[in-house]
C-alpha cells in the first residue's frame, strides 16, 4: 500500500498536449478513478505512472520518493489491461506466476500463491486452463490476480471493465470493489464510464483536452458538478445560458428561480432531467409544448419546446402526456446548477 | 465448405495444379528413377546411393553442407531479430530505409554478390588490408575459397528471408504483453526471452524452414565464393553432371538433396505443430 502523488506532470507530442499539468494525490489504500471522454489524456498520465511514456515535465512520486527515474519494471506496479493482455501460450497459473518467479521466488510457494489469488478472483482450481478456454470475464479476473499477486505499491486499471458485456460488466465491477477492499490496494482506474467511476471511487479526477477539471468525491461530482463540460459528461441533459443571475438566484424566462449563484453573468445553468416536474402554473413554471417523447417503462422522457430557451428541454418524469400538450415545467427546489461555462453548448 | 464451394476450389487450382505436375512432380519422379538405374542399364538397385555414401568427397560434401546451412540459419537468426525488431518498432520512414538495406541483395546477381565479396575478404580485400595495416596479422589470412566465404555469403543473400518472415509475426505482437511483461518485472531481455520469442515461434520457423532448405539447395553463390575445393552437394552434384559427366551419381547426389529437404520440411510441421499448438490457439 502506497500513496500516489502527482505534480504538474505533462506529455508533449510536438506542439500536442496529450497531458497538461496534471496534479492529483491518491491516497494509501484508496481508489481513484480518471475519468473523461477517450483522447482527455487519463491513458497518458496512467501510462506515465507505469513508466511507458516519459513525461515531458513534472514528477511522480510513491510513497514520497520521485520515481520518474525508475525502471518500469523496478516500480512494482500492478497494471491490469482493457484486452486482458494474458499470454496467450501460458496456463492460467504460469500466468499469475510470472511475475513471482521473476522476483525469484520458490516454486512451493509459487503455487500456494498462485492458487490463493485465484481464489481471491473467484477462479479457485483453473491453474490449467489456456486463457482462450476462459470467458472475457475470467480472463480479466485472471489479469486482476495476475497484477495483485506481486503484492503491488499501487494497482492501475486502464479501462479493464470496457471489453465486458454490459451485464458482466456490472457484475465485474462489484467484483472489482470486493477485491479491491479485501486487499486494500492503492488502486488508480481510468475509466470513460461515468457510472463505473461513480460506483467504485473514493474519488474522481476528470480530464478533459489533457488537464484535470475537477477532483472530488463521486457525491460531490454528482450533486455539484461545477463546469459545464463535468455535468454534460455526467449525463446532465439541459445546459444553457439563463437571461440573468443575481446572488442567490437565476432568471430563466423572466422568473427567479434560486440557485447557489454568485452573480457573475457568464456561467451556465444545468438541470437534469429528472429534477424538472410538470406542474406549476404560469408564475411559477415554465410554459411549453411537448415536441416528443420516448417511453421507457417506468420513466418517460420528453423533449419540451419552451420558448425563450435556445434547447428544448429533456424532462423525465412518470406522466404520461402525449406530443403536442401544452405544460409548464418547473425545476424542483434546489436542483438548479450553476455551472463554468468550460465548452461551447450547443443551440439548435 | 460446402461442396459447391469446394468444387470451384478445385477448378480454380486445377491449372497450377496442373502445371506442377507436369514441370516439378514428374521431374523429380524421373529423376529418382534415373538415380536408382544402375549404370549397366539392368532393373533398379541402390548401386548408385552406395557407390556415393563410399566416396570420401561425397561425405565431405554432405557434412559441409548441413555445417553450411546450420551456420547460416544460426546467423540469420541472430541478425534476424535485431534488425526485424527494429523495423517493426521504427518510424514509418525508418522502416522503410531498413527495409531497403536487407531486400538490397535480392536486386544483385549472384555474381556482382560473389564479386563484392572477393572484394571485402580476398587475399588483397579491405579485411586483410585492414588487419596487416593494424599490425595484427603478418600474412593475408585465407577467407575466401572455402567453407567461411559460403556460410558469409549465403548468410548474406538468405537474410530477408528471416527477417520478413520474423517482421510479420512481429508486427502482429499486442503491445500489451510486453507491458504486462514489463510492470511484472520484466527487464526488455527478459521480454524477448518470455513473451517476444514465444509469439514469433511461427515466424521463426518458417524463416527457418526456408533459410535451411534455400541454403541447402543454393548453388550460385557456394560455387562462386566456395571454390572447387571446399564444394558443397549443390556444387558437388554440378561437377559430376558437367565436369565429370558421371550422372548416376550427379542423379545421386540430386535423390539425397531431395529426400534432406522434404525430411526437414516434415520435421518442420512436426516441431512447429507440437511448439505452436498453444500459441496460435490462444
Amino acid at each position: 500500500m502506497a500513496e500516489v502523488k502527482l505534480t504538474g506532470l505533462s506529455k508533449y507530442y510536438g506542439d500536442f498536449a496529450a497531458a497538461s499539468n496534471v496534479s492529483f494525490d491518491v491516497e494509501s489504500g484508496s481508489f481513484l478513478s480518471l475519468l473523461g471522454p477517450s483522447g482527455c489524456g487519463k491513458t497518458t498520465t496512467l501510462r506515465m505512472i507505469i513508466g511507458f511514456e516519459e513525461p515531458t515535465a513534472g514528477d511522480i512520486f510513491i510513497d514520497g520518493a520521485r520515481i520518474n527515474d525508475v525502471k518500469p519494471w523496478l516500480r512494482d506496479l500492478g497494471v491490469v489491461f482493457q484486452n486482458y493482455a494474458l499470454f496467450p501460450y501460458m496456463t492460467v497459473a504460469e500466468n499469475v506466476a510470472f511475475g513471482l518467479r521473476r522476483r525469484g521466488m520458490e516454486p512451493a510457494d509459487i503455487r500456494r500463491r498462485t492458487s490463493e489469488f485465484l481464489e481471491l478472483v473467484g477462479l479457485p482450481g483453473k491453474e490449467d486452463r489456456f486463457p482462450r478456454q476462459l470467458s472475457g470475464g475470467q480472463q480479466q479476473r485472471v489479469a486482476l490476480a495476475r497484477a495483485l499477486v506481486i503484492e503491488p505499491r499501487v494497482l492501475l486499471l486502464d479501462e479493464p471493465l470496457s471489453n465486458l458485456d454490459a451485464k458482466l460488466r456490472a457484475e465485474m465491477r462489484f467484483e472489482l470493489k470486493r477485491i479491491q477492499n479485501e486487499t486494500g490496494v492503492t488502486s488508480v482506474f481510468v475509466t470513460h464510464d461515468q457510472e463505473e467511476a461513480l460506483t467504485l471511487s473514493d474519488r474522481i479526477v476528470v480530464m478533459n483536452q489533457g488537464e484535470v477539471v475537477t477532483v472530488g468525491k463521486p457525491k460531490e461530482i454528482w450533486e455539484r458538478p461545477t463546469s459545464a463540460f463535468v455535468a454534460d459528461f455526467l449525463g446532465v441533459e439541459n445546459i444553457f445560458a439563463p437571461d440573468g443571475a443575481e446572488p442567490g438566484a437565476v432568471v430563466i424566462n423572466g422568473k427567479r428561480f434560486a440557485a447557489e449563484h454568485d452573480g457573475r453573468s457568464s456561467r451556465l445553468v444545468g438541470l437534469r432531467s429528472t429534477d424538472i416536474e410538470f406542474g406549476g402554473d404560469g408564475d411559477t413554471g415554465l410554459a411549453g409544448r411537448v415536441r416528443q417523447t420516448s417511453y421507457r417503462g417506468a420513466i418517460n422522457t420528453y423533449v419540451v419546446d419552451v420558448p425563450g430557451i435556445p434547447r428544448p428541454l429533456y424532462v423525465s418524469t412518470a406522466a404520461d402526456l402525449p406530443i403536442g400538450s401544452d405544460v409548464a415545467v418547473k425545476p424542483r427546489d434546489g436542483a438548479i446548477l450553476v455551472l463554468e461555462p468550460d465548452m461551447e453548448i450547443a443551440t439548435e | 465448405m460446402s461442396t459447391g464451394a469446394k468444387r470451384e476450389t478445385y477448378i480454380i487450382g486445377a491449372p497450377a495444379s496442373v502445371w506442377l505436375v507436369v514441370l516439378l512432380v514428374i521431374p523429380c519422379l524421373y529423376l529418382l528413377f534415373q538415380s536408382l538405374t544402375p549404370l549397366s542399364g539392368a532393373g533398379l538397385s541402390l548401386e548408385n546411393y552406395e557407390n556415393l555414401v563410399e566416396s570420401g568427397t561425397f561425405r565431405k560434401a554432405l557434412r559441409r553442407s548441413i555445417i553450411v546451412s546450420v551456420w547460416v540459419t544460426a546467423l540469420t537468426v541472430l541478425a534476424g531479430y535485431p534488425i526485424a525488431l527494429v523495423a517493426s518498432r521504427a518510424s514509418s520512414r525508418a522502416r522503410t530505409v531498413v527495409m531497403v538495406i536487407v531486400i538490397f541483395p535480392f536486386l544483385l546477381s549472384a555474381v556482382v554478390r560473389a564479386y563484392g565479396w572477393t572484394v571485402i575478404l580476398g587475399e588483397n580485400g579491405v579485411v586483410n588490408d585492414f588487419l596487416v595495416g593494424i599490425g595484427l596479422i603478418d600474412e593475408p589470412l585465407r577467407l575466401i575459397q572455402n567453407t567461411f566465404a559460403i556460410v558469409v555469403g549465403e548468410t548474406h543473400v538468405l537474410l530477408p528471408y528471416m527477417v520478413l518472415s520474423l517482421l510479420t509475426v512481429i508486427q502482429r505482437i499486442d503491445r500489451n504483453l510486453e507491458a504486462a511483461a514489463m510492470s511484472l518485472g520484466a527487464s526488455p531481455p527478459v521480454i524477448f526471452f518470455k513473451v517476444v520469442v514465444p509469439l514469433t515461434l511461427p515466424g521463426l520457423l518458417t524463416g527457418m524452414l526456408l533459410v535451411f532448405s534455400l541454403s541447402m539447395t543454393a548453388f550460385a553463390t557456394p560455387f562462386l565464393l566456395g571454390g572447387p575445393r571446399s564444394p558443397i552437394l549443390t556444387v558437388l552434384m554440378y561437377q559430376y553432371a558437367y565436369t565429370l559427366f558421371d550422372w548416376s551419381k550427379a542423379t545421386a547426389v540430386a535423390g539425397v538433396l531431395l529426400v534432406l529437404g522434404l525430411g526437414f520440411v516434415i520435421l518442420h510441421r512436426f516441431v512447429s505443430r507440437r511448439l505452436m499448438r498453444d500459441v496460435e490457439a490462444g
